[in-house]
């Protein structure tokens, strides 16, 4: 495979084979050099030959081998003739970040992280099979499944204003709950409002250096604050709703004649009633993500309410803004100086609109939305803000997070006789967790630098940087 | 997760059991008054039945909090399986959770015989 260099962050995979597109992959020479060892630039070959494509088979620089599309991927298909691909969305649908903001600086409560760390860990139900404090009648699971963060809001879970911070404002409306199989909703009926295990969390940070001063003004971001950064996706119930439309995608996709070089690959035309009912199934657990981070917000508003013995104004914990990693969506982009609708697929991107897009809140309009990177756990998180560039270039799409590394087995093999929490306690960082193994597995080392990857987004202008949060506690699932 | 078997119903039995193995360890032997379950499983081909009949038994997991403990695999083709399988609850007092696989991928799926006639399959679970 041709991989030949645009320039310092822009590698384009030349077309060749089944490919109907190039491949650009967002990176830089050294990043580069790690990729060329792994399968994730041949996917990004592969999802380049599926009909219907857009433009290119986009890579961001966090990116590294998936199933079927890469993770870091992004990809655009025309509505009318191109295909939707549950594994171009992924596994845990609506992954994604939210952060908040508070009024507390860092000094204010230096003694009482421990405490703070202590309290989250018992509040936030987390690690394998959690299930929430919510119990949702099959009535209400239904509502959930149609209102995402609406309906939590309503329940007293959040405040209005969270609704309007959150990417579409927490809810895909074309979400159809008719769809969705008995298994996926038994899944889904305990876990409402956990954080699940993996590479999830809940992380107490501190914004530590603003980059541009005026967008952190807008995003109500300051040196010294005290910030909660939560990692969380749709569940069990996202989970399933993905392995239901592959099972039966890979059996449709037969009958279309459609060659995939990866049998996770598979997809159905998005006009077809095969495309149209994974959407909304789609949307329903995209759905579900949403009302689930709203609940582990609230959580954290009472952790640090209870713990610290302050009132909701005194804490004054506002959400900046909830972004979603793992989805696909119709959106209007410009192409070939057309305006047209496509069907961007994010798996393991965020969205990075620009300045005055209409699909913004009021409060982001002038400023472009706030981009929400999480990074390892022991070093940095990054908030960055959308650009006109990423409107022409990447769909309005940019990076998700550091990326990993290291093989979850790699990671375990190097951890091995090593106190992890010790190591990162001596670095500030307080550490709690559930999963045998947690920890080991999602190790600082087992993830690419997230200042790389920043510095590629930010230097090929697809986002901006704007702040960076040093972590100060974090709980895993 | 590399699976072998003499032939191709132990191969599909083994999977069983190693999905279970590598997610829970039990401290004491199977539980002899399981639920017992009839299984009938389609795919298009070894691999896909393979996906699929993994699916079916990872539901016992997440559906149900159970865990399977005995497989008996009755009739076999490349298209269809049909099993007597037994599963138990799951108990934090009896049993460990190792690691969760939360999906089985069609990642580099790969069933087949060997050159010495036993059967060999590579499976890559989402943990």
């Amino acid at each position: 495979m041709q991989i030949k260099r645009i320039d310092d962050y822009r590698w384009q995979v030349e077309q060749s084979g089944l490919m109907r597109v190039p491949g650009i992959v967002f990176t830089s020479a050294r990043m580069l050099d790690q990729l060329r060892e792994e399968e994730a630039v041949n996917q990004v070959a592969n999802v380049a030959t599926l009909p219907g494509i857009i433009r290119a088979s986009l890579a961001m620089p966090d990116i590294h081998w998936g199933y079927g599309f890469p993770i870091g991927g992004v990809a655009a298909f025309d509505w009318e003739s191109g295909v939707v691909s549950p594994g171009g969305v992924g596994y845990d649908i609506n992954c994604g970040v939210r952060l908040a903001a508070t009024d507390l600086q860092f000094e204010e409560i230096q003694g009482r992280v421990r405490d703070i760390v202590d309290a989250l860990y018992h509040h936030v139900p987390s690690g394998v099979g959690s299930t929430g404090s919510v119990k949702l009648s099959p009535k209400d699971e239904r509502k959930v499944l149609s209102q995402g963060s609406q309906w939590a809001v309503d329940q007293g879970f959040g405040l209005d204003e969270d609704i309007d911070h959150t990417e579409d404002g927490g809810c895909l409306e074309h979400a159809d709950p008719e769809v969705i199989s008995q298994r996926a909703l038994e899944r889904g009926r305990n876990q409402l409002g956990t954080l699940g295990s993996g590479n999830h969390f809940v992380e107490v940070g501190v914004v530590e250096e603003i980059f541009l001063p005026e967008a952190a003004e807008v995003f109500g971001l300051r040196q010294g604050q005290v910030t909660v950064l939560l990692h969380s996706g749709s569940r069990g119930l996202g989970y399933q709703v993905c392995d239901d439309f592959l099972a039966s995608m890979s059996k449709h996709v037969r009958t279309l004649g459609i060659e995939l070089p990866d049998r996770q690959l598979s997809c159905a035309y998005i006009q077809s009633e095969h495309g149209q009912r994974y959407l909304r199934a789609m949307a329903c657990a995209a759905n579900y993500a949403w009302a689930n981070r709203q609940i582990l917000l609230h959580r954290c508003r009472e952790v640090f309410e209870e713990t610290l013995r302050i009132s909701p104004k005194s804490l004054n914990m506002r959400l900046v803004y909830d972004v979603c990693h793992n989805i696909a969506k119709k959106e209007e982009h410009l192409v070939d100086g057309q305006k047209k609708w496509v069907c961007v697929h994010r798996k393991g991107a965020t969205r990075a609109f620009g300045p005055g897009h209409p699909a913004l809140s009021h409060d982001y309009r002038d400023t472009g939305q706030p981009i929400l990177i999480p990074g390892d756990m022991g070093t940095a998180s990054y908030v960055l803000v959308g650009t006109d560039q990423a409107m022409l270039e990447t769909f309005g799409s940019t990076c998700h997070g550091a990326g990993r590394v290291l093989s979850r087995k790699a990671a375990m093999k190097r951890a091995k006789g090593r106190a992890i929490h010790r190591e990162l306690e001596d670095q500030g960082v307080l550490v709690r967790w559930t999963g045998r193994g947690t920890l080991a597995e999602e190790m600082p080392e087992a993830y690419k630098d997230v200042s790389q990857v920043v510095e590629v987004v930010h230097g090929a202008g697809i986002s901006k940087k704007v702040a960076r949060l040093r972590p100060i506690a974090v709980v895993k699932g | 997760m590399e699976i072998f078997g003499v032939n191709e119903r132990a191969l599909f039995a083994n999977a069983g059991k190693a999905l279970f193995e590598v997610m829970v360890t039990s401290e004491e032997p199977p539980s002899e008054s399981g639920h017992q379950h009839r299984i009938e499983i389609e795919g298009e081909d070894w691999p896909d039945l393979m996906i699929n009949w993994l699916r079916e038994l990872l539901y016992f997991w997440h559906g149900a909090q159970q865990i399977i403990n005995r497989i008996e695999i009755e009739s076999l083709t490349p298209t269809r399986l049909q099993a007597l399988v037994t599963s138990e609850d799951f108990s934090p007092q009896i049993h460990q959770i190792n690691k969760e696989i939360k999906a089985v991928t069609y990642h580099q799926i790969d069933v087949g015989s060997q050159a010495d006639g036993s059967w060999r399959a590579r499976v890559v679970f989402d943990v």
